[in-house]
């Protein structure tokens, strides 16, 4: 029998430190499958956030920079213009990105830095012990929203994809869900067209990706896959928001 | 023979040409003591034969992933594509 | 009055509630997390306004604005949360605003760890924001005293429209204690008539500034400041004096340290071997008169930190070359054990040194 799937060769041997069921560990497999099938792996720097997924370091076969919380696109700005031959990344969480670093996604959108960024949208802040976070929906509980997110008080949840797709320097923004085999092939897609704009020289790429949290949530992890699909997707919308002419 | 590697995607045949129709046949091999007992995998195999050993511990003290009737996998990788930890291996051949 | 079990982050948050604070706003960080945690679900229920801030940054800066406009506010984060909130505290200070930060200091630098240590004593003390300021900082060695500082801090910030600086570390954050809220002391305070509320046509407008484009204006302003941290200096230095009487060598330690101290100095008592210790509470201003208290019969201070020394500067400072001093630490988040520290008493009183 021919092998049609086995351990890419962009992950470390280190074991995940995730909790079980959590989809970091899938997102990191798609990203670093396709650095390999895109052939880059060698050529590829990666910038891991303040987070779950901050032991990023140890698991992606490239080299890699820790950043201060946030501030990732910054110090994969700094990374570009001194290499921008190279594939430079950022992997961030809802904290990372859409809280502290909001600043930071936004000008490197505008300045059209060509990094892509990917950004885990688990609706929570997982590492510290399940926060509010931004994309926290209303209603939803977490420890600093014991009541339930409130409207009035903390507004409604960002929508990142949406807003960094009004900037002219973002070329390609896509929002995608890990809660299926058929949405995680399409995240895949959707991640490998990113680094192929980033490749192509256009632009600043972001992917989406809605995730689970299930220790935070309270859930098994067969039952956070289902608050995804219907309690995230209604609010954040899957697909894309910008791309090039020449993306399918 | 030789093994070669290739990548699932939806555009494989699943038959040969002409009247005859090729069966897919797969096997899954599991590195168990990655396993953290998720069981995201048993909700995606779709001949349903991917379930949790409850009546084993791996070293992490999870029941592991495990098939028991092999002779139905048809090699479509579902399973693995789900699992967060990367401990599932998919081979798949053709069969008349 | 009686005692309730209670986790140190949680108590902070209880005694600033009881002390008034009704306004906290904050951001995750281990190993503080349990503070806003606590203020979210307590400070709705006596009406006061919890909100996590998208940064360090951010909350700073909405505590210099609430602080502004006459509220008792407070913050709370861990070593690089403090770390970003520099440029908050040196505003705060230079516009004259009282309020309430809690530092649960972890390993450093950088992202460090997040076990416990006291390597933010430079930066707390000396002050890691721009110019002449300085803010009281206090080091409390138990979870009854954090609660005990917590409610004070409040009354010394209104005294002097100054912020204030509570260092404890991850284990007196983590770990449960028996504590009372007990009604800590009153000042006399004047009224907020300095903060924005409105005008209401009755008054000329507050201005809440620290900026003084005019050199000589502002070097007034910075005199201003110098006579009230001198104040400071007269009138809130605190500390703790144990066993110095005969004592053959001196421990100078804070907070969690000073426990782990108390435990070796009980060790070499067992030894006949007599230790004492000076344990700063105000870590700034610094207590060099309980210095002047070191007997003739005393042979060195040893200053014992979890760092790689940092208050021991102070130390030397306030010694001033009477005796020699020593330094023995532990840092990253490893904490010193109190056999350590006898070992390094006999290697002083033994004459290795």
């Amino acid at each position: 029998m021919a092998i049609v799937f086995e351990k890419t060769k962009g992950l470390t041997e280190k074991p995940f430190h995730y909790c079980p069921g959590c989809t970091h560990g899938i997102i990191h497999r798609l990203v670093a499958e396709v650095l390999e099938e895109l052939g880059v792996l060698g050529d590829t720097i990666g910038v891991a956030p303040v987070g779950c997924a901050v032991f990023a370091y140890d698991y992606f076969n490239v080299d890699m920079h820790e950043a201060a919380h946030g501030r990732a696109p910054a110090v994969a700005t700094g990374i570009k213009r001194v290499h921008p031959d190279k594939v430079v990344f950022t992997y961030q969480g809802d904290g990372d990105l859409a809280s502290i670093g909001a600043g930071e996604i936004v000008h490197a959108a505008h300045r059209g830095e060509k990094i892509t960024t990917i950004f885990v949208n688990n609706a929570i802040y997982g590492m510290t012990g399940g926060q509010m976070a931004p994309t926290t929906l209303v209603g939803q509980k977490a420890t600093t929203a014991p009541y339930g997110r409130d409207e009035a008080h903390t507004g409604k949840p960002i929508r990142i994809s949406e807003m960094l797709a009004t900037i002219d320097g973002a070329k390609f923004v896509e929002r995608v869900s890990v809660h299926d085999p058929a949405n995680i092939r399409k995240a895949k897609k959707a991640i490998r067209s990113a680094f192929e704009v980033q490749l192509s020289g256009k632009g600043f790429s972001i992917v989406e990706v809605l995730s689970t949290c299930p220790t935070n949530w309270g859930l098994t992890p067969v039952e956070a896959l289902n608050w995804l699909k219907e309690n995230m997707i209604p609010y954040y919308p899957l697909g894309n928001f910008r791309k090039p002419e020449e993306v399918e | 023979m030789s093994l070669t590697k290739f990548r699932f995607n939806s555009n494989f045949q699943l038959s040969k040409g002409g009247n005859k129709m090729a069966k897919a046949r797969g096997k899954v091999t599991f590195n168990e003591d990655k396993c953290k007992g998720c069981e995201l995998c048993t909700t995606v195999c779709p001949t349903k034969i991917v379930v949790m050993n409850k009546d084993k511990i791996n070293a992490k003290g999870y029941h592991p992933v495990t098939v028991f009737e092999m002779d139905k996998c048809i090699g479509c990788a579902n399973c693995a594509t789900i699992c967060p930890d990367v401990v599932i291996t998919v081979e798949r051949e053709m069969v008349e | 009055m009686s005692k309730v079990l209670m986790k140190g982050n949680e108590a902070v948050g209880a005694a600033a509630i009881k002390a008034g604070c009704r306004y906290f706003f904050g951001y995750p960080i281990t190993p503080q997390n349990e503070i806003p945690e606590f203020m979210a679900r307590e400070l709705p229920k006596v009406g006061g306004v919890f909100l996590q801030a998208e940064s360090e940054i951010a909350a700073i800066n909405m505590v210099y604005g609430a602080a502004g406009s006459g509220a008792r506010v407070m913050t709370s984060s861990s070593s690089p949360g403090i770390a970003l909130k520099q440029e908050g505290i040196s505003y705060i200070a230079g516009a004259e605003l009282p309020c309430v930060i809690v530092n649960m200091v972890r390993g450093g630098p950088g992202l460090g760890g997040i076990q416990p240590s006291q390597s933010d004593y430079f930066q707390a003390t000396r002050g890691g924001g721009n110019g002449d300021y300085r803010h009281i900082v206090y080091a409390p060695a138990s979870v009854q005293e954090a609660v005990d500082l917590v409610m004070e801090a409040f009354e010394v910030a209104d005294y002097y429209r100054n912020p204030v600086i509570i260092l404890g570390d991850g284990m007196i954050g983590q770990m449960m204690e028996p504590v009372e809220f007990k009604e800590p002391k009153k000042r006399d305070l004047p009224p907020k008539d300095w903060a924005t509320t409105g005008t209401k046509g009755q008054r000329k407008p507050n201005v809440i500034n620290s900026l003084y484009i005019d050199p000589k204006l502002l070097e007034d302003h910075n005199l201003r400041l110098e006579a009230k941290y001198a104040k400071m200096k007269e009138n809130e230095v605190r500390y703790e004096e144990y066993n110095l009487e005969d004592a053959e060598v001196v421990i100078v330690a804070y907070g969690t340290t000073s426990r782990v101290a108390k435990n070796a100095i009980a060790k070499c008592a067992e030894e006949g071997i007599k230790v004492g210790l000076i344990r700063p509470i105000t870590l700034w201003p610094f207590p060099d008169v309980a210095f002047d208290k070191i007997s003739d019969k005393t042979k060195a201070v040893l200053t014992v930190e979890m760092s790689t020394g940092q208050m021991i500067d102070d130390v030397k400072i306030a010694v001033n070359g009477r005796k020699p001093v020593y330094f023995y630490g532990r840092t990253g988040g490893m904490v010193p054990t109190p056999n350590a520290i006898v070992e390094e008493i006999k290697k002083i009183i033994g004459g290795d040194k």
